[in-house]
């Protein structure tokens, strides 16, 4: 009886068994750190560090100046100091309540840096932690009145809280797509894994083609959500909290673009796949890892820095020249003919049907990184998942339904996805065309089957050649005539599916 | 409280101490309620120099060699036998049978398709500007031409088709952006693309819509990069006369891409010819 009455104490004993590695605080280095290892310690380390130099750990970050993210800083003056690690301050903008441990940044020339602890808004006191100083000897002399301040991360340190309480679970502590439930997540083949920020790279996007995401955008995602996907909304956070997660989430994007191009510039340090060391590892080590490591630190860090930049430059979005052309019949028919010719080959990945089943799902890729084929069928991302083209039946769009969102996506693709740009070869008009071909296809009765032929739920229509006539404006400009007529969304078949409908 | 119920009560209040004992003593290390911020300055990214000027290299000379295969060469495996494609079969591989092209052996064994540049612009050697004429990137039959390209940098690629088929071509670059833009069928006046950036190893092309289309670009910030031809002959004309280091780079090299030579060192010598034949091993392809 007595053991009886132990089994649910020792059933709550079980946690203790499982290990608490997702839930610790501190950024997990890319897996290619821990081979380095295995050949050049010297290269793992210096990676290593430099990392943790500029970037921190999630307990201790740090603000780098060389990176385009806002990390929130006020401006100010310090008036007066009583003692070391007291200031009465004139601050450009008030701080919010419960302001504590944000850099401080004293003087211009040679600056002190310290850290606050305390801020208080009716005295305009800011108390300065005397343990964290990165001045050489401990500060004991007041700082002299009419020095600058700097009062830096207070957005980071938001943004690091409220990633923690909403992002982190699926996107990790280092926003590697690891969280704890991306395991669950990972179980349904079909659903997308929790985005890898380590790219730099994010899908859905108003920018041109080969150009970053902007801020606006990873705002509209979070905002919106992923239709479709496990990413939820978040509608309801409030501005302020969603600009600072946006920032860490560029942060963190920054933080991992960085560790890949540097992993990159060492790559022939890295042991073969049997781990065997490269041959001339010395000479190597010397050229990459010691020598040459400071000039790729520094080299990364521009071209991040470039790229993200780029992307909030208007001039490197995509808005229409023209606006959206009025969603008549004769326009979805040339949107169709357009999606279904082998000439621009939307219908091979997207089917003509536009169920996301073309053809070309059946064909093996090659990775680029290795130059091997994937040893299954499918298309891929650049973070090597299958991904399936989009089943435009379904009307739902994770990049957003406005036709805007389907004009961008036809124009410029998917980023860090085979989905290509076509405004290289399709007019804008004509995209406009498709776009309300597509958004007309999930309407029921509006789309086609493989075949050519118009289905309605699950009842495929035969009567296309009957209302061929009723159409005069049919343009027949690029028209297959070797398949069957498909016909517009205005026949009587449309109000004869309205009927059908319960 | 009926003495049926104590042990169950007993039970229960068990299981919640325990409980949150194992929480406490499993989990450590969490995230702290505030962050500590330390601001570091963004450093100033120009070099250090020690000031003397760089001496400017006088005159210049050529380069040149075949790469060859030592052993049997494979023969290249078809990917898409003549008229046998799944998809557009009236373009792809219509006219001939679609080979790998990974490992190109030409007459007496050269090697096609190296690629042989300087990394780093040698200090004092002048760059003369990129051409005015864009370089051509075509496709036929499903096949890229050329399977190899060096452009230099901001040189504008006109990427053109032959295909009476939808292409789309998506470039992988290192420190570039990247493109992936649609070609339409039987483009002529081709889609112009750029790479601003100079790169350190050459990259993939692919098209996504045929899986098999696969070349190779580099852009360089300088003119000193080539190719090997289909007998693996190549020339470097107008190399700085000064101790320079070549990288000979190619797709197949330890099986996935990578350094036949890191670097080959080589000294250019005015007004003179060198020459320079590679041997290479199977092996050396990851075969």
């Amino acid at each position: 009886m007595i053991s009886r009455r132990l089994i649910l104490p020792l059933l709550a004993l079980l946690p203790l068994g499982f290990g608490c590695a997702d839930y610790r605080a501190e950024f997990v280095n890319d897996e290619r750190v821990a081979q380095l290892d295995t050949s050049s310690p010297v290269a793992a380390d210096n990676v290593r560090n430099s990392l943790l130099e500029h970037f921190g750990t999630p307990n201790d970050l740090v603000a780098w100046g060389a990176l385009p993210i806002d990390y929130g800083e006020i401006t100010g003056t310090v008036l007066s100091a009583p003692d070391a690690h007291t200031l009465r301050v004139s601050l450009d903008t008030d701080p919010t309540e419960q302001f504590s441990q944000v850099a401080v940044v004293l003087g211009d020339a040679t600056p002190a840096h310290r850290t606050a602890a305390h801020y208080d808004a009716t005295t305009h006191t800011l108390t300065l932690d005397p343990l964290h100083s990165t001045a050489p000897t401990a500060p004991t002399a007041p700082t002299a009145p009419g020095t600058p301040i700097r009062l830096i991360g207070h957005k980071l340190q938001a943004g690091r809280k409220a990633f923690m309480r909403h992002c982190m679970h699926c996107h990790g502590v280092t926003g590697d797509g690891n969280g704890p439930t991306a395991r669950y997540i990972s179980n349904h083949r079909l659903n997308p894994q929790p985005r890898d920020f380590r790219r730099g790279l994010f899908k859905f996007t108003s920018t041109k083609d080969g150009y970053y995401a902007n801020r606006e955008d990873l705002r509209r995602t979070v905002r919106q959500g992923l239709a479709g996907t496990y990413m939820p909304s978040f509608l309801l956070m409030k501005s302020k909290e969603l600009d600072a997660i946006i920032e860490y989430v560029r942060f963190l994007a920054m933080r991992g673009e960085i560790e890949r191009r540097l992993l990159a510039h060492l790559k022939d340090l890295l042991p073969d796949d049997d781990g065997t060391p490269p041959g001339d590892l010395k000479t190597l080590e010397k050229e990459l890892a010691v020598d040459g490591f400071a000039e790729a630190l520094a080299d990364a860090t521009a071209l991040v820095a470039e790229n993200w930049t780029n992307a909030e430059d208007p001039q490197n979005g995509v808005l229409p020249t023209m606006a959206r052309l009025p969603d008549t019949p004769q326009s979805r028919l040339k949107g169709r003919n357009l999606f279904i010719s082998t000439k621009i080959n939307c219908a091979k990945c997207h089917g003509e049907g536009g169920r996301g089943n073309g053809g070309f799902l059946d064909d093996f890729q090659k990775n680029p990184e290795t130059q091997q084929s994937y040893d299954t069928p499918g298309l891929r991302d650049a973070w090597h998942n299958i991904i399936r083209p989009r089943n435009l039946t379904s009307g739902i769009y994770r990049g957003g339904r406005r036709p805007l969102d389907v004009f961008r996506r036809v124009s410029v693709g998917i980023k860090a996805t085979p989905m290509a740009g076509f405004a290289t070869n399709v007019l804008e008009e004509d995209r406009w065309h498709i776009v309300n071909y597509v958004l007309s296809i999930p309407v029921d009765g509006a789309f086609f089957d493989e075949y050519g032929q118009q289905y309605h739920g699950r009842v495929r229509l035969f009567e296309t050649h009957k209302h061929k006539h009723d159409d005069h404006d049919h343009d027949h400009d690029g028209h297959d005539h070797n398949k069957p007529e498909p016909s517009t969304t205005t026949t009587p078949s449309e109000s004869q599916d309205k009927k059908s409908q319960p | 409280m009926t003495p049926i119920m104590r042990p169950f009560h007993i039970t229960v209040l068990a299981t919640l101490a325990v409980t949150s004992a194992s929480l406490q003593l499993g989990c450590g290390k969490g995230a702290s309620a505030t962050p500590t911020i330390t601001y570091k300055a963004g450093g100033n990214s120009t070099p250090v120099t020690d000031g003397e000027p760089v001496k400017q290299i006088d005159g210049s000379g050529t380069l040149n060699g075949t790469i060859t295969l030592v052993g049997t060469a494979p023969t290249p495996a078809v990917i898409v036998a003549k008229g046998a494609a799944k998809r557009d079969a009236s373009v792809c591989g219509a006219a001939m049978a679609i080979v790998d092209e990974s490992l190109t052996v030409g007459t007496g064994n050269g090697i096609a398709n190296v690629f042989i540049y300087i990394d780093k612009t040698p200090p004092g050697a002048s760059v003369p500007d990129p051409p005015t004429t864009p370089a051509t990137f075509d496709q036929k039959g499903c096949v890229f031409t050329p399977h190899v390209l060096v452009v230099r940098t901001n040189q504008e690629i006109l990427i053109k088709s032959q295909d009476d088929a939808g292409h789309n071509t998506h470039t992988y670059p290192g420190r570039s952006r990247s493109f992936n833009g649609a070609i339409k069928a039987l483009e002529q006046d081709g889609v112009p693309i750029f790479y601003t950036k100079h790169e350190r190893t050459p990259f993939p092309v692919k098209c996504d819509m045929h899986s098999w289309m696969q070349a190779f670009h580099i852009a360089l910030d300088h003119p000193w990069g080539t190719v090997t031809k289909a007998d693996g002959s190549f020339e470097l004309n107008d190399l700085p006369a000064t101790d320079i280091t070549l990288r000979v780079w190619h797709e197949k090299a330890g099986g996935k891409g990578g350094f036949l030579k890191r670097s080959l060192k080589v000294t250019i010598s005015k007004d003179q010819t060198s020459t320079q034949d590679l041997e290479f091993q199977l092996s050396d392809f990851g075969l």
